[in-house]
Formats: structure tokens, C-alpha cells, sequence
């Protein structure tokens, strides 16, 4: 469709011929870059405010600028550190545990061939997605009681010591993950489904000619079909590393478990006990989303480079 | 000087109208009647009634304006009385946008003085001369004058300007709750010093006062702490959440504000809190809290049998009066935990008397009620008049501050042995108008209104240690947070034994470093500061 | 259908036969985890609606509430007699579909050029998008655009602000990525569009994907409250879930201290408040789950 070099890269040609060239394209693009136009980058200008000293009443306009402060306040507050490691280590037990679940789960719903049971199954999996942590956590920690939940119940029918999980710091991040996996794995599924069932059936054909069980049908057709989104939700997912759910942690956070369990927007919450911060918030949450947009566009070139798939 | 005031308020006051017409394209927040707000601020004719905004609190409500406390209201000060209603869900963040959006109501209650600043420099809050109150509220003023201890006057004093006026209010410490059919069953009397306590609830522990044939009771939990600190003569709170509350520093006799948390005597504290733990008097489960959701003054633990100890503002159990047979007399704990053990029963007894004769519960602020008016309201000289009015009313005529808090008998509330009760609640009540121009509980809004209640509140209650204004400064807002984790990881830490009690003295150097002190001399210098101001 | 139920039965058939030890392996593990994880979920929902059920005095008794024994209905009733309840269901249904439906719509125009690799600009423009997913300005700046473009109290503030996710925009250009070339080169050798080609070929062969953002794109809508709570006041445009947000915060007041007097069983409310929130999530999913099909592929590319 167009000329190339002799490399096969497209020749760049003008912008008014390519214009016309894609007319039609780039007029179905109009509306949605329209969208983001207005209101994703209308109120980008926002930004600024994590460089002032901001008055709701003043607007940006009226109100000082500070430059750095909220920046160096954060990075020099003697927790900040203890407080971003965390944050880390919890995203990325939550990346090793609760990132393949739900691949995991979709390729089991697509190995069940009871129909009934296979959407019983899938409709019950999301309906956590939807319940507040508040109720979660509150469930979850009479669940985890050292006096009456039916773990503890059980480890002492069998003689052994009552663990107060929740307060444990040994415990406290398993706890997270966990609970966050019983949460995310039946919503997280359901982009991996719509991929998984709409694998060639030939391709499966072809495979049981040459001889491949299951498991080896697995392997050979339905994860390499899945890759392409696979690592599309990886590039995103490894962008998210310093974001935390403060739902989540707030719900289940004691002082008991500060040292393992504390995030940044956990800390930032009791930051903001005694002043109005906004204006502190918002640089917590652009340094947060810079480091998250330079590791999305890292793994994104790396992505790029290693296979065919990636974001852009 | 007056006069020059009033110039100055009107010319800003037709500035402010200038700014507002042109940079905001909003309609005023329409009441659910469909009504629009129209009259402006500045009307020119004599008598014609002025548009006053209230906002109290997260609990507001836009007013019917056909209702009839309403129009009683509007009739007495001649105003259009409004009020905004804020969502409470993310109230701060809500208020930030509106007034982003260059709105905001006319009169404005904050409950934190650590946000004054911030009001203030954003050009939020207006100044309202402590004179200009004492001329035009004599009665407020007069009653002011006789409970304060020194700082009410000077509470919302900022950079040497007045901006608001403090309540006196009728607080009440925490009362100590016992399971009273526990002390019963094991022949014991509600104790009173430290020691007996020890021994109350030691037998809590290993006497069965359920009578289920297990030891699987403990004693008390987290809300108990405050009182054992008590006995000591500190002020470390927990508040309703298991979390010490570290921003909120102590008033020593001699006038001067510190921290509790670092003083010496919180070691011993800390000890002895430990040897109950390790006895089992202390749940183990305190570290998630009493409470398990749903209204946060419950106590789940206590009404589960977990514990038999527990601490409550007296009202969160009993109204009026000390009988626990009277189901009118019930509060809102009180009937849940009847719910739950129907043969049950309570008592309350006194905080702990310590080793040296001290003894306590904490309090909340003695003052109060913070009510400010805004720029918007501090703009226009009538605003101003008919608030100190309204203020003025609530301390002089007791109808007036019943109709503003309680409403209308027979519709919003009822005459019963032991005082009124509400028959209206949540934002029906304050549609009608009722709690949306009020001042709270105050001293002798208590005494007049509702005496029963304000009088079993003492009778039950003892040593108070009330909660403290501390002047907002930047050392302490910048640190507060790292003081808090130091603060409670260490303290939980050592209470349960994760770390040795003579970690505490590392704990305080740490707390010293970390900004410790010179919040502590922050503090200290601005609240000398702001008493010599108003002298 | 048919052609494909003949695939399936050809299939099952020719596993049918080789039926051995691995099968029994992959299917006891894939049903033994499926019912796993089911009863991992079912039992706390379980709970939920108990509780959504009870009185405060079962509710307030520790340890666990599978089954109702005593019922108080009172949350349901309170909810359902809310003036605004109703009318905020209607709503919230309204705009779910018009949200949905021009979500989706949108998705896909700007998806299906971002995926023809031969675009110019394509890769700034997915940076352009791409970007936003990271960034933004903030609540008081959108506030303040919303507050100047009149879309306060306006339906269309719960449509227009939330059109499409760069999320949804990413997965749908990758599946659209993954549809042969061929297809869309003999489509264009008879003369076809590119409006053509989006709506007749690529559109049909995108159920699952399709039906994924719809998913997606409904379930936002279904949830939102907070675009109700900042930028509408009229109660007659309230959404669900900001109604039953109000009746559950009536109950309690956001600083303790200042309570005057309350209205309880905030548990039994809030968890019946859930239960008419999932309702329809639970009953819409089924009617969506026949588009997650296998083999559209299939027939076109034989064709």
C-alpha cells in the first residue's frame, strides 16, 4: 500500500499528503482524540499546583509557587523510604501472584466443557470486583481472628498456636496479596477469556494431529495466542508499581504492621491530618505517576525489541 | 475606626460582587423545592430581608424554605436564610472544589483549628474583631468571659487578628463502662484505683463471668487505654480507632502544651500496660480495634462478652439518667448491646485513681464550635450584625436556642421524664431548618435545655482531660505524620511485647529528632503568643 | 450456528476418543480449582446477604452469618423508600446504555485506525492517549472545565467526561491488530471503505473484545458517583449508586464527636445496598457471556 525503503521501513512523506492519503482514517479519529483533547489535556494545566502552595479560592493564579517543597518534604521525611520499599515489595508480590491468576483462571473456565457450570463459574468469579474493600477487609479480618476464625479455630483444634494474621508483620503482606488475588482474579479474567475464545479451532485441530494432549495444547496454542495481550497488560501492570490501593491497605493497616505494611498513600493520608494538602497530594501523585509513565515506556522499548507486541 | 471598617466592607463587598458575576458561571445550588437563591447581598432598601448562608457541618442540608423554623427564624434577624449542603463523603475535597469554583457560604463552622491557617491565607475566612463581638453579643460575651480559662478568646487568633468565635461547651469526659452482671456473678464492686481495677479485671480473665466454661474472655481493650493513662496524669488517646492520636498535645498546669507521649511517666504507663497484656487482661485483638464496623461508637468486643470494660461518652449509653431499666433512657449502644444480651447489664464506674492520687478520662474541647464567618459574610456589615445576633440569641434566650437545635415540639421533638428527645432525625430534621444555625452543646445551652443530661454527664464522669487547641504551626503540621508512625508503631510495640520497654527511651530521642521538639517549642512559643495577644 | 455446532461435536468427538490419564489430570484440576475459587466467593456473599437481612442483633454478634435466622428487612425498605431511589435506578440504567453504546462506538472508531500500522503518527498519537492514562489535572481543574463547557446538571456530565478509556482503546486496537490483513485487502480490492471495512468485517469478527469493553464501559457507569457528587444537585438526575452512597451516610456523621443522634443499622443497610447494586450486574453478565464465543474467525477467512 506504500512505498518503502529498502530497509521495508514506510517512507515518511508530508503531512498534507498524508492527510488525504488517510482521510478517512483520521476522520473517524476525530472524536475520540477530540475527547482526550478536552478532557484529559483541558485540565492538565493542573499540574502546576504540585509546584504551589495551592488556595482552592485563589486558583492557580493567586496562589504562590513553591517549587520543589512538597517534593523535598516527601523525599526527606525519614520514612519515605521504609514507606516507598512497601510499597515496592507489595507490587511486586501482587505482580508475581495476582498478574498470571487470572491467565491462569481463563485457561481453566476454557478447559471446563460443562456449559452450565463454566458460566456458573465465571459470572460468580467477578461479583468480588465489585464489593468496597471496606466490607472485604471487614470480612476478611473476622475471617483471619485469632479467637474466632475458622483458621485459627482449626490450628488450635490441631494443637497448634492461634496466629493473629492480620496484626503479624509476617503475615501482613501475604494477607494483601491474597486478598487482593480472591478480589482481582475473576474481573482480571475476562479480557484473557475474550482472547482465549477467540483462538482458530483449527489451530487446535492441528495441534491434536500432531499428537498433543491438553496440557500441550496449552502450551503450544492458547498461551502463545494469549501473549499479544499478555504482555500488553504486563507494560501496564509494571507501570502501576508505586500505586498502592489505599482502599485496600487502609482497611487493614495497624500500627502493629506499619514497618511492612505502610504505603505511600497510606503515609500520605496521615500527612494530611493536620492541613488541607492539597497541593501535597497532587506532587505525590505526579512524582508517583512519572516514575509509573518512565517504567511504562522502559518496558514498553524492551517489550518492543524482544517480540512483535507492545503499546506503541 | 468604625466607619472607615464599613467603607472599606462595602467597597470590598461590591468588588466581591464584581468578581463573582464575572468569573463564575454557576447556578447557586438548587434546593430540591427547585427554588433559586436570587436576592443579592447588597440591597439597598431598608427591611428588605439579607441572603445568609450557613454551613455547620458535613451533616447539613439545604433548607425548605417554607418551613416553619425557617421562617421563624428569618422573621426574627430578617434574613433569607440558606444553608449548603456538602456531601460528608469527602467533605474537605467538596468544599475545596466549590470554593475553587469561587463560591462559599456566608457563615462557616471549622472543626480543626489546624485548617484556620490555611482558611485564612486563602482568603477564606474574613475578620471578625473580638470588639465588634462584644459590642454586638453582650450576653455570648458575659458567658464567654465566665468559662474561660484563658484561651477561649484567643482560639481563633491568627497572626494577631481575631477570625471566629470559640464556644464554651458542656463537655463531658469519657465514662468507664463495666459489665454489670459480670461483677455481679463474681461477687465484685466496681473498683476505683488502678490496683483494683487490676484485680476486677484479673478475675474477668480467670473466673468465667459468662459462665460458658471457657476462659475465653479477656478484660478490656484499646478504648480503656486512655483512662490507665489517665491515672497517670497523661493525656494519650485513642479516640474511637486503635491508634493513638499523637497530633493532640496535653495543656500542663502551669499553662504551657507538650507532648504526652514522650513525658517519663508514659514509660511506666507502658509497663504496666504490658504486664496486663501478658496477663491476658488486655484482648490480644485490641490492635484491630473494638469496633467492627457499622456505627463506630459501638463496641463489638464489649457487647460479644469479648471484654467487660469499656469506655463511651456517657450519652452513647444512657440519655438522662444512671437506670438501665428505662428503655426511653437507652442510647444507641445501649439498645444494640440489649439487643444482643437481653439479660445483660451495665454500670459505670470511675476512671482509675493511680499511685500518686491522678485520675482521668479524656475530654474533648471545652471550647468549641468553631463558627467563622467568611470573606463573602465578613464583607457585608448586616451579615456580620445578624450573625452576633443569631450568637447573641443562642446565649440569651433559651427558646430561641431550643427552636435552633431542637426544633418544634410535637414535630421535631418531645418532652420525656429525663428531657427532650429528638422524634426527627438525620436531613429531614435539618430541611426544617432545625441544627443548621446552631452552636452546639454549649455550656448553658446544657444547663437550661437539657439539665438531666448535663447533670448525670458529671455525675458519672470525673477528672476531664479536655482536649487541647494546640496553634497550628508549620513544624508540627510538616512532621506530624512521622511522629505519628514513630508514636504508634513503638507504643503498640511495646504493649504487646514486640519490643522491650526500654525501647521507649530510644522511641523518645527518636521522636526529639524527628521534629519532636521543636514542634514541642513551636507550639509552645505561638499559644504564649496568641494568650499575650488578647490580654 | 449450525456450522458452528458441527465444529464443536467434531471436536468433542475426536477428544472423545483419546480420552486418557491427562484428561482426567487437566479436568480435575481445572474443576477442582473453578470450584475452589467458587466456593471461596460464594460464602461471602453468603454473609453479605444475610446481613443485608438480619437485625442488628444477629448482625452485631461476631463470628459468621451464612444463613439468615431472623429477618429484618428494614434496609431494603429504607433504600427503596427513598425518594430518589427509583427514579436514580432509571437514571443509572439510562446511562449505562447511552454511555455504553457510545463508548463502544467511539472505542472502535479511534481503535480501528491506531491499528493499521501503516498510519503516520501513529505512534504519537498512542502517546498522546497513552499519556493520559498516566496524567491528569486533577479534581478542581476538571471541575472548573465541566463548570465552564454548562455541563453541570447537565445528563450529559455523566456521558461526555467518561467517554472512553485509553484502557479499553489499547486492548480493542490490539485485537483489531490481531485480524488478518487479508481479509480487509480483498475487501478493499472490491472497493470497500475504510468505514466499510470497520463496521462490516472488523466489527463482527470483535464480539469478545466487543463484549469485553461493553463490559467494562457498563460496569463504570453502573459504579459511578463521584462525577454525581461534584458536578449535579438536582436530585431528578441522581445516579444509584449516589443515592444509596447518601442513605447509607445519613446514618452516620462524618465527625463522631459532633453527633447528635443517628440512624443505626448502618451494617444491615450498607450490605442491602450492595445487593440491589449487583443485581443487575449479576443478571446482565449471562446475556453478554454468548458473545465470548470461540471461532468467529473461522468461517470468514475459508469465505
Amino acid at each position: 500500500m506504500t512505498a518503502v525503503t529498502a530497509k521495508g521501513k514506510p517512507v515518511k512523506k508530508g503531512f498534507l499528503y498524508n492527510m488525504s492519503h488517510y482521510k478517512e482514517y483520521y476522520i473517524m479519529l476525530i472524536p475520540g482524540i477530540l475527547f482526550f483533547l478536552v478532557f484529559c489535556y483541558g485540565p492538565m494545566y493542573g499540574l502546576v499546583i504540585a509546584f504551589q502552595n495551592y488556595y482552592p479560592l485563589k486558583g492557580i493564579s493567586g496562589s504562590p509557587f513553591v517549587g520543589l517543597k512538597h517534593f523535598k518534604a516527601l523525599f526527606n521525611d525519614p520514612f519515605f523510604v521504609s514507606v516507598l520499599k512497601n510499597t515496592l515489595i507489595i507490587s511486586f508480590y501482587k505482580l508475581l501472584i495476582c498478574f498470571p491468576a487470572p491467565i491462569i483462571l481463563s485457561l481453566i473456565l476454557n478447559e471446563i466443557k460443562c456449559m452450565p457450570f463454566k458460566k456458573f463459574a465465571q459470572s460468580i468469579s467477578y461479583l468480588p470486583h465489585f464489593v468496597s474493600w471496606v466490607v472485604v477487609s471487614g470480612i476478611i479480618i473476622e475471617f483471619l481472628s485469632p479467637s474466632r476464625g475458622p483458621i485459627n479455630i482449626l490450628l488450635q483444634n490441631l494443637g497448634f498456636e492461634s496466629i493473629f494474621f492480620v496484626a503479624e508483620p509476617k503475615c501482613f503482606r501475604g494477607v494483601l496479596v491474597l486478598s487482593d488475588l480472591w478480589k482481582s482474579i475473576g474481573w482480571g479474567s475476562i479480557v484473557y477469556l475474550a482472547a482465549v475464545t477467540a483462538v482458530d479451532p483449527t489451530l487446535y485441530e492441528a495441534a491434536e494431529m500432531d499428537g498433543a494432549g491438553r496440557i500441550k495444547k496449552i502450551i503450544h496454542v492458547t498461551l502463545p495466542a494469549l501473549a499479544p495481550i499478555i504482555t500488553v497488560m504486563l507494560i501496564m501492570e509494571s507501570g502501576k508499581i508505586l500505586n498502592d490501593s489505599f482502599e485496600q491497605v487502609y482497611n487493614f493497616l495497624t500500627p502493629s504492621t506499619y514497618s511492612v505494611g505502610d504505603v505511600i498513600s497510606t503515609f500520605v493520608y496521615r500527612m494530611g491530618i493536620q492541613k488541607m494538602q492539597y497541593s501535597f497530594t497532587t506532587a505525590v501523585d505526579l512524582f508517583k505517576n512519572t516514575i509509573s509513565f518512565i517504567l511504562v515506556i522502559l518496558t514498553n522499548y524492551v517489550a518492543r525489541k524482544t517480540n512483535d507486541y507492545a503499546l506503541w | 475606626m468604625k466607619k472607615s471598617k464599613r467603607l472599606i466592607a462595602g467597597f470590598m463587598a461590591s468588588m466581591m460582587a464584581a468578581s463573582v458575576l464575572a468569573g463564575c458561571s454557576s447556578k447557586p445550588a438548587e434546593s430540591t423545592q427547585g427554588q433559586t437563591a436570587e436576592a443579592p447581598a447588597t440591597a439597598e432598601e431598608k427591611g428588605e430581608p439579607v441572603q445568609m448562608t450557613w454551613l455547620v457541618g458535613a451533616t447539613s442540608a439545604e433548607v425548605d424554605d417554607n418551613a416553619e423554623v425557617v421562617k421563624m427564624i428569618e422573621d426574627r434577624f430578617n434574613i433569607d436564610l440558606k444553608a449548603w449542603y456538602v456531601d460528608s463523603n469527602k467533605y474537605q475535597e467538596n468544599l475545596n472544589v466549590r470554593f475553587a469554583g469561587g463560591e462559599m457560604p456566608d457563615v462557616l463552622v471549622i472543626d480543626n483549628l489546624s485548617q484556620l491557617p490555611d482558611y485564612v491565607d486563602g482568603g477564606i475566612i474574613g475578620e471578625l474583631p473580638i470588639e465588634e463581638i462584644r459590642e454586638k453579643a453582650p450576653n455570648y460575651a458575659k458567658i464567654a468571659d465566665q468559662y474561660d480559662d484563658g484561651s477561649l478568646w484567643s482560639t481563633l487568633v491568627y497572626k494577631g487578628k481575631n477570625y471566629g468565635v470559640t464556644n464554651p461547651m458542656d463537655a463531658v469526659p469519657m465514662a468507664m463502662f463495666w459489665r454489670k452482671d459480670w461483677l455481679d456473678k463474681l461477687g465484685l464492686e466496681v473498683p476505683k484505683t488502678l490496683d483494683e481495677y487490676e484485680k476486677v479485671l484479673t478475675a474477668f480473665v480467670e473466673q468465667d463471668p459468662d459462665g460458658n466454661g471457657k476462659k475465653d474472655t479477656a478484660a478490656m481493650a484499646e478504648r480503656t487505654f486512655g483512662a490507665v493513662f489517665g491515672a497517670y496524669g497523661l493525656r494519650c488517646v485513642t479516640g474511637g480507632n486503635p491508634r493513638f492520636k499523637v497530633e493532640e498535645m496535653q495543656l500542663g498546669e502551669d499553662n504551657v502544651p507538650y507532648f504526652p507521649y514522650i513525658q517519663p511517666k508514659a514509660k511506666e504507663v507502658l509497663a504496666k500496660l504490658h504486664d496486663w497484656y501478658t496477663k491476658g487482661l488486655i484482648d490480644k485483638e485490641f490492635i484491630t480495634g473494638e469496633n467492627h464496623g457499622g456505627y463506630a461508637w459501638l463496641s463489638h468486643s464489649f457487647m460479644n462478652g469479648k471484654i467487660g470494660l469499656t469506655s463511651a461518652q456517657p450519652y452513647h449509653y444512657l440519655n438522662a439518667s444512671t437506670d438501665t431499666k428505662n428503655e426511653e433512657n437507652w442510647g444507641v449502644c445501649m439498645k444494640e448491646f440489649k439487643g444482643l444480651n437481653p439479660d445483660g447489664d451495665i454500670v459505670i464506674g470511675p476512671a482509675p485513681i493511680g499511685p500518686d492520687g491522678q485520675s482521668g478520662t479524656e475530654g474533648w474541647n471545652l471550647t468549641g464550635r468553631m463558627t467563622c464567618l467568611t470573606t463573602k459574610g465578613a464583607s457585608d456589615p448586616r451579615i456580620v450584625d445578624a450573625f452576633l445576633a443569631m450568637l447573641d440569641a443562642y446565649y440569651s434566650d433559651m427558646d430561641y436556642a431550643r427552636l435552633v437545635n431542637y426544633g418544634l415540639e410535637g414535630k421535631h421533638w418531645k418532652m420525656a421524664d429525663l428531657g427532650p428527645i429528638r422524634i426527627m432525625e438525620g436531613t429531614d430534621l435539618r430541611k426544617e431548618g432545625v441544627l443548621q444555625v446552631d452552636f452546639g452543646s454549649t455550656v448553658n445551652f446544657a444547663e437550661n435545655v437539657t439539665p438531666q443530661k448535663r447533670k448525670f454527664g458529671h455525675e458519672v464522669t470525673g477528672n476531664g482531660y479536655y482536649r487541647f487547641n494546640a496553634p497550628p504551626v508549620e513544624e508540627v503540621s510538616n512532621v506530624i505524620a512521622t511522629l505519628d508512625s514513630l508514636t504508634n508503631q513503638a507504643y503498640f510495640d511495646i504493649i504487646t511485647g514486640a519490643k522491650p520497654i526500654d525501647y521507649f527511651d530510644t522511641f523518645v530521642e527518636e521522636f526529639k529528632k524527628a521534629g519532636g521538639e521543636a514542634a514541642e517549642k513551636a507550639v509552645q512559643q505561638a499559644y504564649a503568643e496568641k494568650i499575650a495577644a488578647v490580654k | 450456528m449450525k456450522k458452528k455446532k458441527n465444529n464443536d461435536e467434531e471436536i468433542a468427538s475426536v477428544r472423545k476418543r483419546k480420552r486418557s490419564r491427562e484428561d482426567w489430570i487437566v479436568d480435575g484440576f481445572a474443576y477442582g480449582m473453578a470450584a475452589i475459587l467458587v466456593i471461596a466467593i460464594i460464602l461471602p456473599f453468603m454473609q453479605v446477604i444475610t446481613v443485608s437481612m438480619s437485625p442488628a442483633s444477629v448482625v452485631n454478634a461476631t463470628g459468621f452469618h451464612l444463613f439468615p435466622t431472623k429477618f429484618d428487612f428494614s434496609g431494603y425498605k429504607k433504600i427503596a423508600t427513598d425518594n430518589n431511589f427509583w427514579h436514580s435506578y432509571l437514571n443509572t440504567i439510562l446511562r449505562a446504555v447511552i454511555g455504553t453504546s457510545s463508548g463502544v462506538l467511539i472505542t472502535i472508531m479511534t481503535a480501528y485506525p491506531l491499528s493499521k500500522v501503516n498510519l503516520p503518527y501513529r505512534k504519537g498519537l498512542m502517546l498522546f492517549v497513552v499519556f493520559t492514562m498516566y496524567f491528569s489535572g486533577g479534581m478542581i481543574p476538571k471541575y472548573l472545565l465541566i463548570k465552564n463547557l454548562h455541563l453541570t446538571n447537565n445528563f450529559l456530565v455523566y456521558i461526555l467526561p467518561c467517554l472512553i478509556t485509553g484502557f479499553a482503546l489499547i486492548i480493542t486496537r490490539n485485537f483489531f491488530m490481531s485480524i488478518p490483513g487479508e481479509l480487509e485487502e480483498s475487501a478493499k480490492i472490491d472497493g470497500a471503505t475504510p468505514w466499510r471495512v470497520l463496521f462490516g468485517i472488523y466489527l463482527p469478527l470483535s464480539k469478545p473484545v466487543v463484549a469485553t469493553i461493553s463490559l467494562w464501559y457498563c460496569v463504570h457507569h453502573w459504579n459511578s458517583w463521584m462525577d454525581n457528587m461534584l458536578y449535579v444537585t438536582k436530585s431528578n438526575l441522581y445516579v444509584l449508586q449516589y443515592v444509596l452512597q447518601t442513605i447509607l451516610t445519613n446514618g452516620q456523621t462524618a465527625d463522631m464527636e459532633t453527633m447528635t443522634d443517628v440512624i443505626i443499622h448502618t451494617e444491615t443497610m450498607k450490605m442491602a445496598a450492595l445487593v440491589l447494586s449487583l443485581l443487575p450486574i449479576v443478571c446482565t453478565y449471562p446475556f453478554l457471556q454468548k458473545y465470548f464465543v470461540k471461532g468467529m474467525l473461522v468461517g470468514s477467512v475459508k469465505g
